[in-house]
């Protein structure tokens, strides 16, 4: 065959779940991200790959599908891919469709679906180390004989049969001339639901049906009715537990630095105002926000952990019933979980709801899922509200609780919303892939939190330095003429703005300069901490030991012109509460508008979360004033 | 006004600067634009 035969762009199709993503970054060489459950892959995503002769193939990850009627969004886009209808693509000139060698029989009717288009197909029948430990017996070359088009088994996790794809890739054979199982007349869907089983029965066949696999009994565990939930609970607060608990050494590590740093800096400049610059506005700063990242790292690595082994799907099974009481369906719950590491892959993960009004509703609700830029406020906040000497179980149960507060308050404001869009037209159906049980894949679990940790940095090296700045600039400038810092802070431009906001935030429980930094909060929720550093640098004067001290303890000293302290329990509570409600993200509205195809609903979610929060912590303040605290 | 406050005042008003400039400048990346991570998913 000659090189000119080889297909130019290749189409990656298959249910959720079945590895397509990983095939895809084997084939590719690229890091997108994977994991053990379905809907990872929401839009089309696109990469090279070379052939064993060199040859350039464009390679299409396609979103996970079910079929090709096109219930959901990304049915829909999968379904205009192969038919060349998106804008800029045309149409592929061969389709591998991915399969779950564990699960044929449900897997085998996309296949077919696919093979009925006309399209050059190959079978990429995966994970078959896992059919094989289920104690399937795989015939791939029976399959290939009965389907018409090439199989080519594989485990592309290990990057087992890669080659051999990119050898039948090369070599395409022709499009099956006709689909066996449609000729006798009888209802389509019927006749391969027919054509499966029999097909099933021939090439995967199990010695014994009945044999529990482990994961199986793993699940009467981990689903069980009351077990599964109390398992849930214990699982979810031994991340949260281990993210205060591990993160101790690392993030002493990074305040140690950081002050040592200071230290140095000023043994060597003068006092002046480019030595109060580095100090005060850089290390302050962007110290301040990057202390968080031992933290960030855990989390990200807990939820690696969770996605990789297949747990993830089990909550989601497990959450369809609490789902449904807040009128939405199992298909919400990626979405919203992805949101509590950031709402926008969340708002865009939402294209696997067939359910327009469904899809709306999470799109609304996403934002409240605690998203990891919210973590460095919260870090900051706990332990001044809890003793150091509390423990780090207490502060993981009110990590756990803000996480709680903000998931129910979505569920509460969602059956509401619910309520009022109505009934849809026609009801869908919740089908949720529950994989086996894996071996975490560590190599992208780390690829990922590296990541994530990078883009961190880099945002703290680059935005937030920016700001933090900036920051400074306002608390510096216009100079006072006396040497005493309050003065000198009220004085500056950012006192001026603290001090007409504060008649503003005073009712929450809050004086100007949090005021100020809630304002600046709005850039990028980080940056909170990096103002209050800036904000709340003229206790660090006060004396030799509070200079040390890290920003907590400067908090905790700060006092209202009459002496109170400024930040109580309940002054606390009411930051918290604000921090989980409000919608400090505008690239989360840009992408509500873009997804809802309206800016109605992002200027309404805007208006709607920050109000909500203001009142919210208002009720806060004022009832915990009223009963003494 | 001595070398601190010069140096001091230039490195704000070349933030300002970029932060403006970036402000301008049409965002092509999907996503949020800020290197998060999300717009790789």
């Amino acid at each position: 065959m000659v090189m000119s035969d080889a297909p130019s762009t290749i189409a990656l199709i298959g249910n959720p779940n079945a590895g397509k993503t990983t095939l895809f970054n084997a084939l590719t060489g690229a890091n997108q991200r994977v994991g053990n459950y379905a809907g990872v892959t929401v839009e089309v995503k696109s990469g090279e790959a070379f052939t064993p002769h060199g040859r350039k193939l464009r390679v299409l990850d396609l979103p996970g599908c079910y079929s090709l009627r096109a219930n959901s969004p990304d049915e829909k886009v999968a379904l205009d891919a192969l038919n060349g209808l998106l804008p800029g693509e045309q149409k592929p000139d061969l389709v591998v469709c991915v399969l779950d060698a564990s699960n044929l029989e449900r897997h085998l009717q996309l296949a077919l679906q696919v093979i009925e288009l006309g399209l050059p197909c190959v079978i990429a029948l995966n994970m078959v180390d896992v059919a094989e430990r289920a104690g399937l017996r795989l015939d791939p070359a029976k399959l290939a004989e009965e389907l018409g088009v090439p199989v080519v088994p594989m485990q592309a996790n290990a990057k087992k049969g890669v080659v051999e794809l990119k050898q039948a890739l090369r070599f395409p054979h022709p499009a099956a001339s006709e689909a066996g199982w449609t000729t006798d007349g009888t209802d389509p869907e019927s006749a391969r639901r027919a054509f499966v089983t029999r097909l099933c029965e021939l090439v995967a066949s199990r010695p014994d049906a009945h044999q529990q696999t482990l994961s199986d009994r793993i699940d009467s565990v981990l689903l069980h009715p009351v077990l599964g939930w109390i398992s849930l609970v214990g699982i979810f607060f031994t991340v949260f537990w281990s993210i205060f608990s591990f993160a101790e050494i690392p993030m002493g590590w990074i305040e140690s630095g950081q002050g040592a740093l200071g230290d140095w800096i000023k043994s060597l400049m003068a006092d002046g105002d480019l030595r109060s610059l580095v100090v005060d506005g850089i290390i302050g700063g962007v110290g301040g926000v990057v202390m968080f990242l031992p933290q960030i790292v855990l989390l990200f690595l807990f939820i690696g952990l969770l996605e990789s082994s297949g747990y993830m799907a089990r909550a989601a099974y497990l959450m369809d019933g609490v789902m449904a009481k807040a009128g939405l369906s199992g298909k919400s719950f990626l979405p919203l979980f992805s949101s509590y590491a950031c709402a926008i892959p969340g708002i865009m993960a939402t294209r696997t709801i067939d359910s327009a009004k469904e899809r709306i509703v999470t799109i609304f609700v996403a934002p409240w899922m605690s998203c990891s830029a919210r973590l460095p406020v919260y870090f900051l906040i706990i332990p001044l509200l809890l003793h150091e000497k509390e423990g780090t179980w207490k502060q993981a149960s009110v990590l756990f609780a803000i996480y709680a507060l903000g998931t129910l308050t979505a569920f509460v404001i969602a059956r509401l919303l619910r309520g009022r869009l109505g009934d849809d037209v026609s009801p869908g159906h919740f089908l949720l892939e529950l994989p086996p049980y894996r071996k975490p894949q560590w190599s992208y679990i780390f690829r990922h939190v590296i990541d994530r940790a990078w883009s961190f940095v880099k945002k703290a090296g680059t935005i937030i330095l920016g700001l933090s700045i900036l920051l400074w600039a306002l608390s510096t400038y216009p100079k006072s003429e006396g040497d005493d810092p309050a003065e000198a802070l009220a004085h500056s431009a950012m006192g001026r703005i603290g001090a007409v906001i504060e008649p503003v935030v005073k009712p929450l429980g809050f004086d100007g300069r949090m005021g100020t930094a809630i304002l600046t909060s709005f850039a990028a929720r980080e940056v909170f901490v990096s103002s209050m550093a800036i904000l709340y640098r003229v206790e660090e004067t006060e004396s030799e030991e509070e200079t040390r001290n890290v920003l907590r303890d400067q908090l905790a000293a700060s006092k209202w012109p009459n002496g109170r302290p400024i930040f109580t329990p309940l002054s606390l509570i009411s930051l918290l509460v604000f921090f989980i409600y409000a919608l400090q993200c505008l690239p989360t509205s840009a992408v509500v508008a873009r997804e809802s195809g309206s800016w109605k609903w992002a200027v309404g979610q805007f208006i709607f979360m920050t109000g909500f929060a203001y009142v919210a912590s208002l009720l806060v303040f004022q009832t915990g004033k009223l009963l003494g605290f | 006004m001595d070398w601190q406050t010069l140096t001091a005042a230039g490195i704000v008003v070349m933030t300002l600067t970029i932060f403006l400039v970036r402000l301008a400048r049409p965002k092509k990346k999907s996503g949020c634009g800020h290197d998060c991570g999300c717009n790789k998913k």
